[in-house]
């Protein structure tokens, strides 16, 4: 079985959310509410669970090579679709009691809806943010990596759709390699602020979405140093080993004491 | 006839100053057809923007706990019927009242049962809340603590019911060493009812939590031993 990851490159994206309706129709998911955010021409803001593809528009001031608009008033746009990253080791699967949430054969992180009895437990998990529980329905719901398309032997609907190419789909080692080939392409073109988003040293051990992004990861809501909470968790049981012992302690001392 | 007064005039004074700036804001108006001065900002500005310091735009980057009021509830209910069974044990093998052995025994039964309850409540599918005994999985403290609780809330009510038998049937041999087993099953689940919890929110992501993972199963064992104590 291949192992199968996204590009997602912001220095091609145009902003088009073609990958967000496109989503949304492959796998029939419902509207999210229509509400003004303020905030650039985005009024989606997140994914959740009924946006699995999510167009992120950062406004930099313009400036000369950042394809700001020449007038001084339109601002230079930096996009970045957004989606479940599908982490090597993803806090959403080690954390789920039900053991709804399994590796797919293509390395995707997927939740099966007929498990899920709603615990919440794995947005609490995502160090991304990623996984939502749909309160109507009662599920927690993200995206699927299209695993139905790929069993078919077809692309993920975002990428089939996206006009430009900005996001690649195909072999992880292959996009890593493509990545960095693009990187070198842009510094000749006198673009050297673009990075590749992927984190193999932290915990997270590397995703299978890949980001190629122009400055720093906060400023597209990524996290620098993703952690999966599990390395927490010989720390709390320690403490929580220690706190047993002191409350039979407590109660110990409590009893023999009344009785003197 | 009662007079009624004049409404107050605002207190500023025209003076040269102020007619000059009022004449050439008139004057930028009416040759560029926009006023560049500060003070024309529009509603809600300085907007947000995106950068290292803000993130994308102040939104979070995580999600928000979706758990209902229940949990928060939970915590208590399901600490003090820990610690209760924990106190009922200790009264029960080194105290002599029987009294105190049985309130705690019904408390920590009486816990068990309401703390599932309150947890099943909290599902976003309730009727699949068997689905948590599917798996067993170490490193999910959400599982850990399912199967710790159904244990729990199943040794304090054979506790509970072990000590009712006793009272109405007479300390038999037979009873009294069900009372005392379940008791100290009852026990020994209850010390991890009460201090886990610390370790499910702990161990997520959400900083505040996972900044003090070292203390929190210890107040979480200690505010339960408190609550269980002056319940009894």
């Amino acid at each position: 079985m291949s192992t199968t990851a996204f590009l997602t490159d912001s220095t091609l994206c145009i902003g088009c959310k073609a990958c967000e309706v496109a989503c949304k129709e492959w796998n029939q998911l419902g509207d999210d509410g229509f509400e003004w955010s303020g905030n650039s021409y985005d009024n989606t803001m997140a994914v959740g669970h009924s946006t699995w593809r999510h167009v992120k528009f950062v406004e930099n001031t313009p400036e000369i090579g950042r394809g700001g608009n020449s007038a001084a008033q339109l601002p230079a746009w930096g996009f970045s679709s957004d989606v479940c990253k599908h982490c090597e080791v993803a806090g959403c699967l080690e954390a789920c009691p039900t053991g709804a949430i399994v590796r797919m054969e293509f390395g995707a992180v997927f939740i099966q809806p007929d498990v899920c009895n709603g615990c919440s437990y794995c947005v609490v998990s995502c160090p991304f943010g990623v996984v939502e529980k749909h309160e109507a329905d009662g599920r927690a719901f993200k995206c699927t990596f299209c695993s139905d398309r790929q069993r078919a032997g077809l692309q993920p609907a975002c990428a089939k759709a996206c006009p430009t190419e900005s996001i690649k789909f195909g072999e992880l080692d292959d996009l890593r390699r493509e990545a960095q080939e693009r990187i070198k392409v842009l510094e000749a073109r006198g673009v050297n602020d673009a990075v590749i988003y992927d984190p193999t040293e932290t915990s997270v051990k590397g995703i299978h979405s890949l980001f190629l992004l122009r400055g720093d990861p906060r400023t597209y809501n990524l996290p620098p140093n993703p952690e999966v909470p599990t390395t927490y968790l010989k720390k709390a049981w320690q403490s929580a080993a220690v706190a047993a012992g002191a409350m039979l302690g407590a109660t110990l001392l409590a009893f023999l004491g009344g009785r003197r | 006839m009662s007079r009624v007064p004049l409404p107050e005039l605002p207190g500023r004074v025209p003076d040269s100053q102020s007619e000059r700036r009022l004449n050439a804001i008139r004057r930028e108006a009416a040759q560029s057809g926009v006023v560049s001065e500060k003070g024309i900002v529009p509603a809600g500005a300085p907007f947000p923007q995106a950068s290292p310091q803000t993130g994308y735009y102040g939104v979070p980057l995580l999600k928000e706990p979706q758990w209902k009021p229940e949990v928060p509830l939970y915590f208590f209910v399901g600490g003090a019927a820990g610690a209760s069974a924990v106190i009922a044990n200790m009264a029960n093998w080194l105290g002599d009242d029987r009294e105190l052995v049985r309130s705690a025994r019904w408390m920590a039964a009486g816990g068990g049962a309401l703390s599932s309850a309150l947890l099943i409540k909290d599902l976003g599918m309730p009727s699949r809340f068997l689905n948590m005994l599917r798996v067993f999985k170490p490193q999910s403290p959400m599982s850990m603590g399912a199967w710790t609780l159904s244990a729990f809330s199943t040794f304090s009510a054979a506790a509970a019911f072990a000590s009712l038998m006793r009272d109405k049937l007479g300390p038999s041999i037979a009873i009294r060493v069900a009372e005392n087993a379940a008791g100290a099953l009852a026990a020994a689940t209850g010390l991890v009812m009460s201090s886990y919890t610390g370790v499910l929110i702990g161990a997520t992501v959400i900083p505040v939590w996972n900044e003090n993972v070292g203390t929190l199963p210890q107040q979480f064992a200690a505010s339960g031993l408190n609550s269980a104590a002056s319940l009894l």
